[in-house]
């Protein structure tokens, strides 16, 4: 985000208008993150960026729509989030988008039975096995040998992978947090599972490194390709990478910084005289004009993103996009 | 099945590895020490900066967690436990006064680490400790070596524990000391050094415990001792407190539990029931499988 600040500022783009962002953890708890959403309606903020948490945004939602501050939320996939016409807009397109990418890759490896292993606990990874995808392996044929959620905090996944492996389907799929895809594919892998491991967007470079070539060819479905050759996404990659010391920027920093972007096109758009109601129809022209940012180029229906996503594999070491069929 | 008693075993040493040093200082100390998360998530740590940062093998980093954690945790009780003990009027006040800090403690540890790593996980490779899978009787039988690793020093370390309560004068002193550590004192026991060494075993035992589930885990995050926090009071609960057998034979019983339920069951009902059993128990043996015997004199 403070990229994103810096290259607006750099560019010009509002003039002498600068945006300064104030930045309050909510330490992932929901009571915290009203409370901040609520401070921040109380004072001169012209704009919130939400809460990441899907729990905490459905929170917060009501209280800035009460409040009448516009607020731009990424990731906070959930349902509930976004109400067409009100102040709030989100800038990460839900996964239930891109799934029928992964969906239609499954079936094009000739996958006749997956099995699901996901974080019951997590509003947002529950919904996509349990809602998102069983429909979508209906229409494609494919047959949900089996369901199994874990809590956060499971400290081990060997009872899983057992239960796995027995059934030996043709993919499974794991829908977890960021700490959980390696020690579960580790836990597939060493309980004897040979077939195609799939997931969501908690699959990242950094959090399969702990697997290793144990998580070769896992694919997943994200909104963010860092190997796209779209303009403003290689801009962004290269510059992150300088700003950050070579780190490659993963799908939150992508959203981040087209959030940003959103706001400052919204500010572009202001009329008359500038208040927070003024901003809101502001970011509704500009969210419906869309615009190219570092995921491509966001297309908003209802305040929210839209996009078909992006699949992606890792090798052992690195990621890489799998070509669209 | 064989497969399902090995990820049992797997499971119930991670509890029983856990779970030691808390049922120590709470069976000797009255501590129910709810910093013990904060300091097996210092363990992980070391897993993770010596391993992955200055490539140390386990055979020193083991050592190195162990003594770092059991120094935080003596630091803790000559500062603070020790100190509201000698303040407090009576053994509750004494034991609720060092609750509300020990969770006081574990926030100040957890804030210090999520500020320095911004709240990330870190992650260790599988390769950074050679961790690899080993295969017994035609593959029917898979366990990596860290998880193998795991269930041999939590045997190992629950018999050992329970030679040396019951058979060193050390043990005997730490067995009286949780009773009456008045008489105790007056019978030329000192108190404090007994309880600081108690300290320094828990402690130690969170270190080696979070650079053992550091690295099966695969990754190191500021807030991961907490969930285990919660199992390891179940398993203390179950075996009775006090008893190291009592948290060994707690430990494994819940894990078979929640293997069983997850391979049989509805696995995302793996807590309610693996707690129900606990409940249930707690119905037919109100002071856990194994309670320590106590007797008062009129």
């Amino acid at each position: 985000m403070n990229l994103a600040v810096k290259a607006i500022a750099a560019s010009h783009m509002l003039g002498s208008t600068q945006i300064q962002i104030t930045y309050k953890d909510t330490q992932t708890t929901q009571s915290l993150a009203v409370s901040e959403a609520s401070a921040a309606a109380d004072t001169n903020t012209d704009a919130i960026f939400g809460p990441v948490l899907s729990t905490e945004a459905v929170a917060v939602a009501p209280i800035v729509e009460s409040a009448k501050i516009p607020t731009i939320f990424t990731q906070a996939g959930g349902p509930g989030v976004v109400t067409p016409g009100g102040y709030v807009f989100r800038v990460t397109a839900p996964q239930s988008e891109y799934q029928p990418k992964m969906v239609a890759y499954l079936k094009s490896k000739g996958v006749k039975t997956v099995t699901m292993l996901f974080d019951a606990t997590v509003p947002t990874t529950a919904g996509i096995a349990q809602t998102t995808l069983p429909p979508l392996f209906k229409t494609a044929g494919i047959t949900i040998k089996g369901s199994y959620g874990w809590s956060e905090g499971t400290s081990d996944f060997a009872s899983y992978a057992t239960k796995v492996a027995a059934e030996n389907p043709d993919a499974v799929g794991v829908e977890g947090i960021t700490t959980e895809p390696s020690p579960v594919i580790i836990a597939l892998r060493n309980a004897g599972y040979k077939g195609i491991i799939f997931g969501g967007t908690s699959f990242q470079a950094f959090t399969l490194k702990a697997a290793g070539q144990q998580a070769k060819g896992v694919v997943w479905a994200t909104d963010f390709d860092q190997n796209s050759t779209f303009p403003q996404t290689a801009a962004f990659v290269k510059a992150y990478e300088a700003a950050y010391g070579g780190a490659a920027p993963l799908d939150y920093a992508a959203e981040g910084y087209d959030a940003v972007y959103l706001l400052a096109y919204g500010l572009k758009d202001v009329t008359g005289t500038f208040s927070r109601t003024a901003l809101q129809a502001g970011l509704a022209e500009a969210a419906k004009a869309g615009f190219s940012g570092a995921l491509g180029m966001d297309v908003f229906v209802n305040q929210d993103l839209t996009e078909t996503g992006y699949l992606q594999t890792y090798t052992g070491s690195a990621v890489e996009t799998v070509p669209s069929s | 099945m064989i497969q399902v008693i090995a990820d049992s075993l797997s499971l119930g040493s991670v509890y029983v590895l856990f779970s030691l040093g808390l049922s120590l200082s709470w069976s000797v100390l009255g501590l129910l020490n709810l910093a013990y998360g904060a300091q097996f998530m210092l363990g992980a740590y070391f897993a993770y900066l010596f391993g992955g940062h200055v490539h140390a093998s386990l055979l020193v980093v083991l050592p190195v967690a162990v003594v770092a954690v059991a120094a935080t945790s003596v630091i803790a009780d000559y500062f603070v436990f020790r100190r509201l003990r000698v303040r407090a009027g009576t053994p509750v006040e004494s034991e609720l006064a060092m609750l509300v800090a020990s969770i006081g403690l574990a926030a100040v540890a957890e804030t210090i680490v999520q500020n320095a790593t911004a709240g990330n996980s870190e992650f260790i490779p599988s390769s950074t400790y050679k961790v690899r899978t080993l295969g017994f009787g035609g593959s029917t039988l898979h366990i990596t070596n860290i998880q193998l690793l795991m269930t041999v020093v939590a045997i190992a370390l629950t018999i050992a524990f329970a030679a040396f309560v019951k058979w060193t004068r050390f043990g005997r002193a730490m067995r009286a000391a949780a009773v009456d550590p008045a008489t105790c004192e007056l019978l030329g026991v000192n108190a404090n050094r007994l309880f600081s060494v108690t300290m320094a075993i828990s402690g130690g035992m969170a270190g080696l415990a979070g650079v053992l589930l550091g690295i099966d885990l695969t990754n190191v995050q500021f807030q991961m001792g907490d969930p285990l926090v919660t199992k390891a009071f179940a398993v203390i609960i179950i075996g009775g407190v006090g008893s190291i057998a009592g948290a060994a034979v707690g430990g494994y019983l819940l894990a078979f539990a929640e293997t069983l339920v997850v391979v049989y069951g509805p696995s995302t009902y793996q807590d309610a029931i693996s707690f129900a059993l606990i409940i249930i128990v707690l119905l037919v043996r109100p002071t856990g499988l194994f309670a320590q015997r106590r007797w008062q004199r009129s």
